[in-house]
């Protein structure tokens, strides 16, 4: 069925024939080949790689960079394959492009994301024009189910840490269980329910769209009804932060990118307070007694700073600077909001899309 | 029949491959890379003592990455470039 090019893994084949579309055959070959997440795929003909392609324009052989830790070539034309076969629709290679790009910044760790023991999936947050421009959803229900552009332009960024990357479970990615978003994982920010300037803004990224990209665990709700002021709804968010279990509590460089809910952040903001305040808020109300972190943790990955004090009575904050919590608006109508953990030894990107 | 593009590009650059390992340790050198995972000094360090002690090697750096999640820093590479033999990589 499939014409055999070389061992799977091995990578720099081009092209391959197979019978036909269906999903039987394509399975066929997703396991012959080691590649997929487990899901139909969509086949990468020459033809919809194409229209891919001449959507975005430029070169097909223009590298992005080496993806770690297999070290493959992100070539447009490598990720305009991988957005086809993730179902992507022509027009979205350049948020992929910018993505990638992102995710390939020294200060993300790339390698050891991909290859940790820890379940951390890069969240992909579009911004900006795109959002409408190419149907991302930014209100209900961002984090999924049910809008293709959400859904498949995440997997293909997961398709291009496996096939190019060489992040495949139990090969170049240790990670211990994998978590959900390792399939997909994209939201888009809702600007309009935004009521402080948009986060990319906030980064000093003043482009029509960008992406930002912040490697962590999945989403951890937080939820409050009732609350018409700051204070109760923010302490539910340190609450949710507070704790041992993220790397965030023995890494002090770690972010924890908090996505209010447009209702939550409208309230904040209708008292007085920016972002900014936001921010030093849970700086100061997320904390644990030091006797408690430090009984919890032999290695600690601390500025000197928190590792000089010595009360074991002090509270001490679960980052090291009130900037580490990234705060954007996503979502739609109702009380919800989430925090999204760190995996640690990573920090967030934000860069503009290239028209 | 469908012809379709591989996902997998061409690797950019090759790999390094390790250095053949010396046949006789006597008189050699032996480093030990602690990668801090825990107990992972302990593990390495006394392996390499043990190895030091059976083959007439000597054990004369034991040093560690600043964190398991990040790359040696090149100080702490060129280092272990002085060792005929570098232990390391143990794992949680």
């Amino acid at each position: 069925m499939v014409a055999p090019q070389q061992a799977p893994g091995a990578g720099a084949s081009d092209e391959l024939d197979v019978v036909d579309e269906s999903p039987e055959t394509l399975y066929a070959l997703c396991r012959e080949r080691g590649w997929g997440d487990g899901l139909p795929i969509v086949a990468p003909t020459p033809q919809r790689v194409d229209a891919m392609l001449a959507a975005h324009g430029g070169d097909p052989d223009r590298s992005v960079g080496l993806v770690p830790p297999r070290d493959g070539e992100a070539t447009l034309r490598a990720l305009a394959v991988n957005a086809v076969m993730a179902g992507c629709e022509p027009g979205t290679l350049g948020v992929i492009e910018a993505a990638v790009r992102a995710l390939l910044h020294p200060e993300v760790n790339l390698r050891g994301v991909q290859a940790t023991t820890h379940p951390v999936a890069p969240l992909l947050i579009v911004h900006g024009e795109v959002v409408d421009l190419l149907g991302f959803n930014a209100a209900t229900g961002t984090f999924g189910p049910g809008w293709r552009a959400n859904a498949t332009v995440g997997r293909a960024i997961r398709f291009v840490l496996m096939h190019v990357g060489g992040g495949y479970p139990d090969r170049g990615d240790a990670s211990t269980q994998g978590q959900p978003s390792k399939y997909t994982y994209c939201i888009a920010e809702n600007a309009a329910a935004c009521p402080w300037p948009t986060y990319p803004r906030s980064r000093g990224v003043d482009a029509p769209s960008a992406v930002t990209v912040h490697c962590g665990e999945n989403p951890h709700n937080f939820h409050d009804m009732e609350s018409d002021e700051p204070v109760r709804i923010l302490t539910k968010a340190a609450s949710a932060m507070a704790t041992l279990a993220p790397n965030n509590a023995p890494i002090s460089q770690a972010e924890f990118f908090v996505v209010l809910g447009p209702e939550h952040a409208a309230t904040i903001a209708s008292c007085g307070w920016s972002r900014t305040d936001v921010q030093s808020f849970l700086f100061e109300a997320t904390r644990l007694p030091r006797r408690v972190l430090r009984s919890a943790f032999d290695v600690l990955a601390w500025r000197p700073w928190l590792l000089a004090i010595d009360d074991d009575d002090e509270l001490l904050p679960m980052t090291e600077h009130p900037d580490n919590y990234r705060v954007l608006v996503a979502g739609g109508p109702g009380k919800h909001s989430c925090v999204v953990p760190s995996w640690g030894m990573t920090k967030s990107v934000t860069l503009p899309v290239e028209a | 029949m469908t012809r379709i593009l591989s996902p997998e590009s061409p690797i950019g650059i090759p790999k390094a491959s390790l250095a053949p390992s010396p046949s006789v340790l006597a008189g050699r050198r032996i480093a030990v890379l602690d990668n801090r995972k825990p107990h992972a000094r302990l593990l390495m360090e006394t392996m390499a003592r043990r190895v030091a002690e059976r083959t007439n090697a000597e054990l004369v750096l034991v040093t560690s990455k600043a964190t398991a999640a990040t790359p040696a820093e090149p100080e702490i590479l060129q280092q272990l470039a002085a060792s005929d033999l570098v232990i390391t990589g143990s794992a949680d």
